[in-house]
């Protein structure tokens, strides 16, 4: 299940896809990535690598701010960032660069996540983890 | 065009052991082809994997019966 969700995340494509037809494929790539059950590491590392990928890719393109906007975006972003046990520091300096690369993305999903980005820095024993966060977090008011 | 039908084609295969791989470059090839839009070949194909992940529950599956029935039996 982690290649079927590397596969899913790396299909969105904002070089062709646009407008709504983007922002469709970035909510229904989030969704489909939260039906899978038991998220063992290798499924969150690929969530946490997929993520950071379209994020990445989306902001490469200069996608608008809007093709994350899709009504179950955020909550999936939620569900799939902050999840209660994310493993060894490795797995969640991949969640780090995941999250830093949704709010590099975008200041509005920045914002809205800016109190669970800094509730998790708050948490993390490793100072790796706690800086990008931190600067995550700080996306939101640059 | 050729390498993403084959890719397509080899990530629908049933054999379980085989399609973790063709998924991998199916994934691989929708990274790489900046040109075309795969997201909904990606989607046809994944979709009745997570469907099915998400429909069976691992702990009903009995993969070893002879055994199972052994355990049950002592």
């Amino acid at each position: 299940m982690a290649a079927a969700t590397e596969a899913i995340f790396a299909s969105v494509n904002p070089d062709v896809a646009k407008g709504d037809k983007l922002r469709e494929q970035v909510t229904a790539s989030l969704e489909e990535a939260r039906k899978l059950r038991n998220p063992n590491i290798a499924l969150q590392r690929a969530t946490y690598k997929g993520i950071a990928g379209m994020f990445g890719s989306l902001a490469k393109a200069d996608a608008g701010e809007d093709a994350a906007a899709g009504e179950h975006a955020l909550p999936a972003l939620k569900e799939h960032l902050f999840r209660a046990d994310a493993g060894s520091e490795a797995n969640r300096l991949l969640r780090a660069d995941a999250i830093a690369a949704v709010a590099n993305f975008s200041k509005t999903l920045a914002a809205e996540l800016r109190q669970a980005i800094l509730n998790l820095a708050k948490e993390d024993p490793s100072t790796l983890v706690r800086s990008r966060l931190s600067s995550a977090a700080g996306a939101s008011t640059s | 065009m050729v390498a993403t039908q084959i890719a397509v084609r080899e990530a629908k295969r049933q054999n379980a052991a085989y399609r973790p791989h063709a998924v991998k470059a199916l994934a691989q090839v929708a990274e790489s082809r900046r040109d075309i839009d795969m997201h909904e070949t990606v989607v046809g194909v994944i979709k009745p994997l997570i469907d099915d992940d998400s429909d069976n529950d691992p702990m009903d599956v009995d993969k070893d019966g002879s055994k199972a029935s052994g355990a049950a039996e002592t």
